[in-house]
């Protein structure tokens, strides 16, 4: 706790200059912060994804400052061992317009992980255009985390079996398209099905 | 007095007027400087007061704005930046989550709604995050939704059984009227056939009848033919019977003739007896004459013309008998001829008596057939008239085939509009 606490105070002074992710700063700790039942982390980006808001659980659950958190980007609480084609997937889907649900590892400030079921989805204008991004994370269902622990881990595992992280990117993007389809169902469903 | 930038400045200021005031009045039996001096504390709370409320203002009018911004439907206003930690923070977080849950309930709601729109039902909102009046809203829109998820799911199974049933009970009536079709087509043809069949069986029966009448007409001849046959035969019988009596008398005259010439050769040999005699007489007077000599010469003369008178007799006696010879071999061939024509008489008669039975046989079945006839034309009579009425009959089947063809064309392309107007509705059913 006592170097988080140094590394957390260097990530705060970067991550408020808007440009850094805690993973850079940050070394995970492997103890997970669970999410109460009720809670419900709410964030909003701007169209390139920084955040324009995040509410009082958003920063209580990710041990941030408003000051740190408004402006920086979303990405400043990916959890390294989020494979990049589920974020691929979920800007996709959302650029296009869609709603899209997602289980998602962060990591907070001080080293912890937090599991969220994440929602996001576009927020339009009085003119049908998307002028941001909304996002609301309940507490996930905790028998599914097994089942998406390992599948991550195998995306993630794809990923870096690759020399160049674009093949990996692709690489782990087909192989989350053929568990679908051998699902014999849309994303969109078979998450709602686990 | 009683707002403040915050409320804890509000507190402090007022406890310090407290304290200023309650100086104020303790200086008060010393002299006229404390009054000045609490009379310059009242004045920097008022001003210090004065400060704290613009800033409580300028925030309450941006916490306005925001909430005049979500009243209008714009759920990305929040208040960023709270640096208050009192009641006045307090009040602008709970602005915020009761903007965030508002938030999310809409969306949750709206992406629901989205999903149920395009006719799937997977989607429920979100229940976690949501308390109270929003949580019980929640779930009456799942529970809309899972209802409309059974009634889709039931709907779906309907059209399944629809679609199945109907169509297989669609193409057993279009196999039906299909055949149908084909049954009106070969019963058309078959009354067509039949009504050409019963119109030459019409022709054929006045054909027969005429044929028929004819023959009866023929028959009557025939049979008044065969009656002049038999009269014509009988009196043949009668000159054949008689040509044999006559034969049989010319064979006894003949006879007698036979008698006759044997007695003339009887007669012609006692003269060829004689002949040969008195030739043997001349011989021996030529002989005696000539011993005789000169005396005799004569007599030789006499007897030389006896003999050649002897000759003669002898020479004409085989004459008569050659050709009394030929006289019976005559009668004889005589006898024979009328004998082969009293047989071939007989013979005919025994014809006669058999062609005069078989005339009778004749003349007996022609009127058989005559009256057979006459029997035939009541048939072909009658034939003609079923005919007639078969051939109404055939007409209406075929009238009716034709209407059954119709019926069955009417039927098919019936089903066929039925069959695609179903396709259609199951297709748009299957949009719903």
């Amino acid at each position: 706790m006592q170097a988080l606490k140094a590394r957390g105070r260097s990530a705060k002074a970067r991550a408020g200059a808007g440009s850094r992710k805690l993973t850079r700063t940050v070394v995970p700790s492997g103890r997970e912060r669970v999410m109460g039942e009720n809670d419900l982390i709410v964030s909003k980006t701007d169209l390139t994804g920084r955040i324009t808001y995040a509410n009082d659980v958003f920063l209580r659950v990710a041990r941030l400052s408003e000051g740190q958190t408004v402006g920086a980007p979303h990405s400043i609480i990916r959890h390294p061992e989020m494979p990049r084609a589920v974020f691929k997937l979920l800007w996709e889907t959302i650029k296009a317009g869609d709603e899209i649900f997602a289980y998602v590892n962060n990591l907070a400030a001080d080293g912890a992980n937090y599991w969220v079921f994440a929602h996001v989805t576009p927020s339009f204008g009085a003119d049908g255009t998307i002028i941001g991004y909304h996002s609301n994370r309940r507490a996930p269902e905790r028998r599914v985390l097994p089942f998406i622990m390992e599948t991550y881990a195998r995306l993630k595992a794809e990923e870096g079996r690759h020399a160049s992280r674009a093949a990996g990117l692709n690489a782990s993007s087909g192989l989350l398209g053929d568990l679908l389809r051998e699902k014999g169902m849309p994303y969109d469903e078979f998450i709602f099905s686990l | 007095m009683t707002s403040s930038s915050s409320l804890s400045e509000a507190a402090i200021l007022s406890g310090l007027a407290v304290v200023l005031a309650g100086a104020t009045l303790a200086s008060l039996p010393f002299g006229q400087a404390p009054v000045a001096v609490a009379a310059a504390c009242l004045f920097v709370t008022v001003v210090l007061l004065a400060i704290s409320v613009r800033r409580l203002r300028r925030r309450l009018v941006m916490v306005a704005a925001v909430c005049e911004r979500a009243a209008n439907g714009d759920l990305e206003a929040r208040i960023t930046g709270i640096r208050e930690t009192d009641a006045l923070g307090g009040l602008m977080h709970s602005i915020n989550h009761q903007l965030d849950t508002v938030d999310a309930f809409t969306r949750e709601a709206m992406a629901t709604s989205a999903v149920v729109r395009d006719g799937r039902f997977f989607r429920r909102i979100m229940r976690r995050g949501l308390r109270g009046g929003f949580a019980r809203a929640a779930d009456v829109i799942n529970e809309a939704t899972q209802a409309m998820a059974d009634k889709f799911t039931q709907f779906a199974r309907t059209t399944d059984r629809f679609e199945t049933e109907l169509g297989e009970a669609m193409s057993e009536v279009r196999r039906a009227a299909e055949d149908l079709g084909e049954t009106a087509d070969v019963m058309s043809t078959a009354t067509g056939d039949c009504s050409d069949k019963a119109g030459r069986i019409d022709e054929n029966a006045r054909t027969m009848n005429a044929e028929v009448a004819g023959v009866a007409a023929s028959v009557s001849q025939l049979v008044a033919s065969v009656e002049e046959i038999g009269l014509q035969v009988s009196s043949a019988k009668e000159i054949t019977d008689r040509a044999v009596e006559q034969s049989h008398t010319s064979r006894t005259a003949v006879a007698g003739l036979e008698r006759s010439a044997t007695q003339i050769s009887e007669i012609v040999e006692l003269i060829r007896e004689i002949a040969e005699q008195t030739n043997l007489l001349a011989l021996n007077a030529t002989i005696e004459a000539a011993r005789a000599g000169e005396a005799g010469k004569g007599f030789a003369v006499v007897a030389s013309e006896v003999k050649g008178l002897a000759t003669q007799s002898a020479r004409a006696t085989d004459r008569i008998t050659e050709q009394i010879s030929a006289i019976v071999s005559e009668t004889d061939r005589a006898v024979s001829v009328i004998s082969g024509v009293a047989e071939t008489i007989g013979e005919m008669a025994r014809i006669s008596d058999t062609i005069a039975h078989a005339v009778e046989q004749q003349s007996t079945a022609a009127r058989d057939i005559s009256e057979s006839m006459a029997a035939a034309r009541t048939g072909t009579d009658n034939v003609s008239t079923d005919i007639t009425i078969i051939a109404g009959s055939v007409g209406e089947a075929g009238a009716a085939s034709h209407n059954l063809r119709d019926a069955a064309t009417r039927l098919q392309s019936r089903a066929s509009h039925l069959e695609t107007e179903i396709e259609s509705y199951l297709a748009d059913a299957r949009t719903l």
